[in-house]
């Protein structure tokens, strides 16, 4: 894939066209998940892959050399924090699937999803996105703020640029939605 | 939540958020002075917005991201990434080469002082790594073993981090074989010397119970002094280990095998045995010789060979070999290696080798099939010997002949002649078992060696067992092998290695087919004592897993049957001794769930037969066992129903009858075991008597006995429990003369042998039961030493095991009196 490509698609998707983000998303997926494996390969088992670093990483190798503009950098990232909760939630919905037995519906994972992910984390992670799923509903920008923090791993500024406000804003939204998010996860209640 | 709603809540939130704890109340009530609901959807957002979210907190959170992408395996980017990466210890420089089964990498190891350079194969399989990784853990010794000049070493073998399986091996600086032939053009002898190098590596291996299984050119380097060396052995009966799926593909079992190399049982999927090698040897041979492979393999179809095969019309190497001095024996040499029925082949590689010699100094070869019958057995009888002395070498001798047998078998015309051979291995397969085994039983120190022994042989009696149906004689024979399998698995009155599944196993499959037979034949006495002999196994072995009242119904079906034998000849010295002692064993189960009426009435029982019996005249050294086992049984009850006097009077008795035994034979280890449990019960009584003094001489005693039979053989899990018991005992009956400080290191011993013993049987519930009483009686000893929260630390770990005990259903009533013992000194502690 080349370069000029992902970024044509980025501005065609700024655009508003919904097909770009379809192209775009398993381009930016692979990316990931190659930058992934070579970590992994790298580095011990216990090594926590910072999603922060694995996002810039993949940003520097589509688009990095290519000068091209700061508003795709945004784009990127946008998507690379849907294409990482993307991942996350059907991971964690095939290792339920496959606890409860049942043929696990595997979008992006090969064998035994269950192998060396903690329970928890998983039920963390459908929670998490299930409760993110409702505050979109009345408050689509406080989700897409935590979106872009948990699942992308960015700073409040980076967060501030991507969604287009202020860092102030960022944080105060931030600071209510995890408010809320936490009393949700703690009601245990996950829609 | 609405949309318009939450902005509002927002709007007031983040107001509120700027203001400090108090101005915050009169704020809000001012902002929602008509919205009582608005005032507390804030509040509760504030009080939530001071929590910690571990989700969303930890720094670079993601946890779960990376597991998620490890999961995901591309081929195609494995390589680059490979070179230059770490696997264990080693740092990869390049790639060496690529194969069907992966790709072999030059790694050199970097926390070596020297640079010690390897090979390391990454094979390109991505699941059942990990099981694959615990079977070669499980065989590394037996690699580890190879050490032949003529094979590449494999040192270690593991799963990277990103789940990619590798073995790392000896690097060899050499030339595939074919190439080596095509480059140097060796003559005649130079190969058959060459190939007889490469069969002295096989033979070695063999005789090391490591089958290779993927012999061929590619797999043997020649090194630059000519020596042969042969690679990865072991590693495709790793990767392929039993081959049970006989519809499984070879493409379906990874490429573990070469379908121009592989013998028709190995195609077929059936069991591997030394034979396939020395088939793909002749295979080797051939090639070796010829300059082109017997049969050529279809890429479309590769088991199409095996209809070339049964054919049998590959070109004499006399007819086609443009080498000098191929004669027509050397192709009855090759062809006898590459014949079908594995039985039709040599014996041994070395036997092959052999042959191969004969024929080089030009004398007369061997390859004659009627003496294979003699002969094989003349080899079995030699591996016999081999398996006395060694312990474990009968693996590949007894799969070679199974296989045979199974294919023989299946050729009508050759009925008569499998089933003689088929005799064989049964006389075998049984003498192995049991003249062997009990050889063993009575060796103290052996019982590693049986462990390995019967689970080798486990396989071979499934093996057998598909084979046996209709065969009554087989069968009931088959039922006693599996039974005495069982028996060194982990039955629970002789040494045992404590493998208490496994014996499980075994015992279900004796009376599945001992209960089959019954079915067919109708009742009679020998089959009848069979079933109930397995009835007890089995109640031994469930009571031992915590299936109480599973344990009791097999005890009271063996009573039964027991007591339907007797009634039919009441007379019969024999079957009394059977009812008496299931008496015994009812009235343990019973114990075990508590029903003291049914316990004393059982041993009272069973007192009443062994008294009959010995005034009947009997001087058995087994009824004098089973009269010492009644009194002390009886004792036992008598204690628990506070009848103390009687009791110390049975329990009394039970010594001297145990000591009068020893006294007779002192080197009996069941004279010593009666005396250590007398001692031990009687001095449970005196200690509940608070005569503490004398209950810690019956202690002393009985540790003392212990700790000596733990030194004779070290591995019998019975004997360490019953030593930590001991230990338990004695430190209790310090702890209560006031010795606390003494009885600790004692205790301490004590609980370190129990959560050995415990981890390394997690089904014993017992086992595990102990733990926690170890926790208890350290919680009181420590209690007496007034170190009040350290006992308190030791009664909640008591506590935690008791509770899980009883969660999972596996509390008997002694559990559950320690459980609410100790909750009660926990709350005596709190109170205090």
């Amino acid at each position: 894939m080349q370069t000029s490509d992902v970024t044509t698609l980025l501005a065609r998707w700024s655009s508003g066209d919904s097909d770009a983000l379809e192209q775009l998303t398993p381009i930016v997926y692979d990316e990931l998940r190659r930058i992934a494996r070579r970590h992994l390969a790298r580095e011990r088992r216990d090594h926590t892959l910072q999603s922060t670093a694995l996002v810039h990483e993949a940003y520097m190798r589509l688009l990095g050399g290519s000068g091209s503009e700061y508003q795709n950098r945004q784009h990127f990232f946008a998507v690379a924090a849907q294409v990482i909760r993307r991942v996350l939630v059907d991971h964690a919905r095939a290792v339920n699937a496959a606890k409860r037995g049942g043929g696990a519906q595997k979008i992006f994972l090969e064998d035994q999803p269950e192998a060396s992910v903690p329970a928890q984390n998983v039920a963390e992670v459908l929670a998490l996105h299930e409760a993110l799923e409702r505050l979109a509903e009345f408050d689509p920008q406080q989700a897409r703020i935590v979106e872009l923090r948990y699942f992308a791993g960015l700073s409040i500024e980076e967060t501030a640029t991507v969604v287009g406000v202020s860092p102030a804003t960022v944080k105060r939204d931030w600071v209510m939605a995890r408010a809320w998010l936490a009393r949700e996860l703690k009601g245990g209640s996950a829609g | 939540m609405t949309a318009t709603r939450w902005a509002q809540v927002k709007e007031v939130f983040q107001q509120a958020l700027l203001l400090d704890t108090l101005s915050r109340v009169e704020f809000l009530r001012a902002q929602c002075a008509n919205d009582p609901e608005l005032e507390s959807e804030v509040q509760s957002l504030l009080d939530a917005s001071a929590e910690d979210v571990d989700v969303l907190d930890t720094p670079n959170h993601l946890p779960s991201l990376g597991p998620v992408v490890q999961k995901m395996r591309d081929e195609w980017d494995r390589g680059d990434t490979i070179i230059g990466s770490r696997i264990g210890a080693y740092r990869v420089q390049s790639l060496i080469g690529e194969g069907g089964m992966g790709s072999v990498y030059l790694a050199v190891r970097e926390d070596a002082e020297f640079r010690m350079q390897v090979a390391i194969k990454v094979l390109n399989r991505t699941s059942g790594g990990h099981e694959i990784v615990e079977r070669f853990r499980l065989e590394r010794q037996i690699l580890a073993r190879l050490n032949h000049p003529f094979i590449a070493r494999i040192f270690d073998g593991g799963v990277t981090d990103d789940g990619v399986l590798y073995f790392v091996m000896e690097y060899i600086q050499g030339i595939p074989l074919d190439e080596y032939l095509r480059r140097t053009m060796p003559d005649l002898g130079t190969r058959l010397q060459m190939f007889r190098e490469i069969s002295s590596a096989v033979s070695f291996a063999h005789q090391n119970l490591v089958v290779h299984s993927d012999i061929k050119m590619g797999n043997i380097l020649i090194m630059e002094d000519g020596m042969p060396k042969l690679l990865d052995f072991g590693i495709s009966r790793l990767l392929d280990p039993e081959a049970k799926d006989p519809t499984a593909t070879p493409e379906g079992r990874g490429n573990a095998l070469t379908p121009a190399y592989a013998s028709p049982e190995q195609l077929r999927g059936e069991s591997l045995s030394t034979a396939s090698d020395i088939y793909s040897l002749g295979v080797l041979l051939y090639e070796m010789v010829c300059g082109r492979r017997p049969y050529e393999v279809d890429p479309g179809n590769p088991l199409g060979i095996l209809s070339k095969i049964a054919a049998g019309n590959a070109p004499r190497p006399s007819e086609i070999s443009m080498l000098p001095g191929v004669q027509g024996d050397l192709d009855a040499i090759i062809f006898k290696a590459m014949q079908v029925r594995p039985s039709d082949r040599f014996i041994t590689a070395n036997q092959f080798s052999q042959d191969v010699a004969h024929y080089l100094r030009h004398e007369p070869v061997s390859a004659c099939p009627d003496t294979a019958v003699y002969r094989s057995r003349k080899f079995l009888r030699r591996n016999r010997m081999v398996v006395i002395v060694g312990g474990v070498a009968l693996a590949s001798v007894l799969a070679g002949i199974v296989t045979s047998v199974s294919l023989a078998r299946r050729a009508e015309f050759e009925r008569q002649r499998a089933e003689a051979r088929f005799d064989d291995v049964r006389q075998l397969a049984s003498s192995l078992l049991f003249d062997l085994d009990a050889d063993l039983a009575r060796l103290p120190g052996a019982t590693g060696v049986r462990g390995k022994l019967v689970e080798r042989s486990l396989e071979y009696l499934d093996r057998l067992s598909h084979e046996s149906t209709g065969n009554r004689q087989l069968e009931r024979e088959l039922a006693a092998a599996y039974e005495r399998l069982g028996d060194v698995q982990g039955r629970t009155t002789v040494a045992n290695i404590g493998n208490t599944a496994l014996a499980l196993e075994c015992y279900r499959k004796a009376l599945s087919i001992r209960q089959g037979i019954e079915k067919q034949e109708g009742p009679n006495a020998a089959l009848k004592t069979e079933i109930a002999q397995t009835y007890t196994r089995l109640s031994g072995l469930l009571k031992l897993m915590g299936d109480y009242q599973g344990g009791l119904q097999y005890d009271r079906d063996a009573l039964r049957m027991y007591q339907e034998m007797l009634a039919l000849e009441p007379m019969k010295m024999e079957y009394r001794r059977k009812v008496a002692s299931a008496y015994t064993a009812l009235g343990g189960a019973l114990s075990q769930v508590g029903d003291w009426d049914g316990v004393l009435e059982a041993r009272r029982q069973a007192l009443r037969m062994f008294e009959e019996i010995i005034a009947g005249g009997s001087t058995d050294l087994e009824d004098r066992r089973g009269l010492c086992l009644a009194h002390r049984r009886i004792g036992g009850i008598l204690l628990m129903l506070k009848d103390v006097k009687a009791s110390e009077m049975h329990l009394r008795k039970a010594l001297d009858i145990a000591k009068g035994m020893l006294r007779e034979n002192s080197i009996d280890s069941r004279n010593l075991n009666d005396v250590a449990s007398g001692a031990l019960a009687l001095g449970g009584l005196l200690h509940d008597e608070r005569r503490f003094q004398e209950a810690k001489e019956q202690h002393k005693q009985a540790l003392q006995i212990h700790e000596d039979l733990a030194i004779q053989d070290p591995l019998d899990a019975r004997n360490r429990s019953l030593l930590a018991s001991a230990l338990y005992r004695l430190a209790r009956s310090m702890v209560s003369n006031g010795e606390a400080a003494d009885a600790l290191p004692l205790l301490r011993r004590c609980l370190e042998m129990r959560i050995q013993l415990a981890q390394e049987n997690p089904m014993n519930a017992g086992a595990q039961g102990e733990v926690g009483e170890s926790h208890m009686m350290i919680g009181d000893c420590l209690q007496a030493m007034r170190q009040t929260p350290a006992a308190v630390a030791s009664y909640r770990q008591a506590m935690k095991i008791f509770q899980q005990l009883q969660s999972e259903g596996r509390e008997n009533a002694i559990l559950e009196i320690h459980r609410r013992e100790t909750m009660e000194k926990l709350r005596k502690v709190d109170r205090s």
